[in-house]
């Protein structure tokens, strides 16, 4: 069932490109094709581009040899919005958050804005190895959103590692896309490095699904069990508070080893941490190009 | 050294690998292990735990099957003699030495020599001993044997009242059939506490000849003699008939001089002089002594279990501390207009 604070999250995604396309169909999104749009782009002698209902005459009357000008504008172009979603099986562990919703939640909004915004939604979603992926081809419709959410609710995370996932990212095409890249990152660094090699010059939104509750544990003394489901390597942790403080620190430091290769690849990813903050998450949207 | 009721139940030994592959506590998951940071303590309890588990298992498994550790035969060394007491259980032993009915002052003949034989075993502590006894027929009351109390028991038992005739002749048959075949360096004594004498019928005597070469046993006898009776030593008045019949004990004494094995007769009036003879018999039957003890079957299943126990409750105690390692807030998954970041 979806809440109405998921339907103010679903209203509220919006975003732009910082490349002009070339080519497609008209959409929402700027274009470097000249056509039927409101944008004012160029003007262009007459000869070149037959449009006499557009004659600029001031740009005429300027021109010292008398050739006429026509207005040209932008035309629209609509993208292809991918979802690319990292389904192992470390996605399923929950902490403060159930972050396999999350990515269910925000696939499902995704759709909803690429739809609403004139676009068509794909999504390629990668589980492990030994776990076939989820991909589905460009599509726009009115009920997209629900069934997006649906099918990722359904879908079980399960498998080890990203080499899927960086062989979907390789057959997203680099013209005409957004990719929201949805992923917990719980990856060694140069994994992440070799993934964001292969979207480089790709329009790209990192989302960065966090569990504050497996960044930071409590140090009440204990015994802890810890299976890692992707390798299935098991771990007893006698748990005490000076314990609990390096493990925070060690997760901070592997937080901080992922910003840092996001920045050296000149991206930002939006983090979200146990959950949605709507209005955050939309700014941040709306305020950068991808 | 150590065995098994039911040895086929070691194959459930195979379980003990089970606490490695299984986890024992309820885990939680975690996304990628490799960033926790290692702690030597935690792998230590780690793998104190797997191991506590497996020696759980291993233990009720040793406990199921049985273990225990076979009874056997050690063999020590002492000092003593494989020692046989054959009594007269006949009627005139309940007699005082002066030939009458026991009263509160003097005691019967067989109650004082319970009471110093008693007093003789508290010295040979490691003696084997077996005692029989006659009257009609010979009976057999305890088996060589290093026990002490079914000793004292046997021993007391000759203090009831006795029966009527005195078969000297299979008694002594049977105390010879109670030495065990070997006896290593152990001397064996025969000692006889009787009162009186019977005939002895000829094919016994060559059995009892016969018997004691085979045995090599020294042999004592206890001559509990009452008052009026003729003492064994007494060669015979030159009138009276010399017979087995008339002088039953002097012949007896003769008979077993004649046995071919070392022997001494003790003829005691009182309980003092017998007090002195079983002394004096102490004295000589002390030489190093090999025997053979056997050792009782000790069941070890109770500290099998007893260890799984212990193991076990380690486990509890594992479980009853374990947690999780994030604890479980449902929470929105969207924060609400103005809601915390």
């Amino acid at each position: 069932m979806t809440t109405a604070a998921e339907f103010a999250l679903f209203d509220a995604i919006a975003y732009r490109l910082r490349t002009r396309a070339t080519g497609g169909r008209p959409g929402a999104h700027r274009g470097s094709q000249r056509g039927a749009g409101a944008r004012f782009a160029d003007t262009a002698p007459l000869l070149m581009y037959p449009d006499p209902r557009r004659i600029d005459l001031r740009r005429s009357l300027r021109d010292p040899f008398g050739t006429l000008h026509v207005r040209r504008f932008e035309m629209p172009l609509d993208v292809t919005v991918h979802g690319l979603m990292d389904f192992s099986a470390s996605l399923a562990v929950t902490g403060a958050s159930d972050r396999r919703a999350l990515a269910a939640l925000l696939g499902g909004a995704l759709a909803h804005g690429a739809v609403r915004t004139g676009d068509r939604f794909a999504l390629s979603v990668a589980r492990g190895e030994g776990a076939a992926p989820l991909l589905r081809p460009p599509l726009r419709f009115a009920g997209l959103a629900a069934e997006t959410r649906s099918l990722l609710a359904d879908l079980e995370p399960a498998g080890q590692g990203i080499a899927t996932l960086v062989e979907l990212a390789a057959e997203i095409p680099i013209r005409r896309t957004l990719t929201f890249l949805v992923s917990d990152f719980e990856m060694p660094p140069d994994g992440l490095a070799r993934l964001l090699t292969v979207l480089e010059g790709h329009a790209l939104w990192p989302i960065w699904l966090r569990d504050s509750g497996l960044d930071r544990v409590s140090g009440r003394f204990g015994l802890c069990d810890v299976l890692d489901p992707e390798t299935g390597a098991a771990r007893t942790l006698l748990m005490r508070p000076s314990y609990a403080r390096a493990y925070a620190q060690a997760r901070a430091k592997r937080n901080a080893e992922i910003a840092t290769v996001f920045a050296a690849f000149g991206r930002r990813p939006i983090e979200v941490v146990d959950r949605i903050d709507v209005e955050s998450f939309a700014t941040e949207l709306v305020t950068e190009s991808a | 050294m150590l065995a098994f009721d039911r040895p086929w139940l070691l194959a459930l030994l195979l379980c003990a690998v089970i606490p490695f592959v299984v986890r024992m506590l309820r885990s939680s998951g975690h996304p990628r292990l490799e960033t926790t940071p290692t702690d030597p303590l935690s792998l230590s309890v780690d793998w104190g735990l797997k191991l506590t588990g497996a020696a759980a298992i291993v233990a009720l498994v040793l406990g199921l099957a049985g273990l225990h550790r076979p009874g056997g035969t050690l063999e020590r060394t002492g000092q003593g003699a494989h020692l046989v007491l054959l009594i007269d259980r006949s009627a005139s032993m309940d007699n005082t030495f002066a030939n009458r009915r026991p009263d509160g002052e003097e005691e019967s003949k067989a109650a004082a020599a319970r009471r110093l034989l008693l007093d003789f075993l508290e010295t040979r502590l490691q003696d084997r001993i077996a005692v029989a006894a006659f009257s009609t027929s010979p009976m057999l009351f305890l088996p060589m044997t290093n026990r002490r109390e079914a000793m004292r028991g046997a021993v007391s038992g000759i203090a009831e009242p006795g029966l009527s005739q005195t078969d000297v002749g299979r008694g002594l048959a049977m105390a010879f059939s109670l030495f065990e075949e070997e006896s290593g360096t152990a001397s064996r004594a025969l000692l006889l506490v009787s009162d009186g004498a019977g005939v002895i019928a000829p094919d016994v005597q060559e059995f009892l000849r016969a018997e004691a070469a085979r045995k090599a046993s020294n042999l004592y006898w206890l001559y509990l003699r009452s008052e009026g009776s003729k003492g064994i030593f007494e060669p015979p008045a030159p009138n009276e008939i010399d017979s087995p019949q008339l002088r039953p004990e002097r012949h007896l004494h003769l008979f077993l001089q004649r046995l071919g094995v070392p022997y001494r007769a003790f003829e005691a009036e009182n309980p003092e002089a017998v007090a002195e003879a079983i002394e004096e018999i102490g004295t000589l039957e002390r030489r190093p002594l090999i025997y053979r003890e056997r050792l009782p079957r000790r069941d070890l299943d109770a500290l099998a279990y007893g260890a799984a126990a212990l193991f076990l409750a380690v486990l509890s105690f594992a479980r009853l501390i374990e947690r999780p390692l994030a604890a479980k807030v449902p929470r929105p998954m969207i924060a609400g207009p103005g809601g915390r970041r």
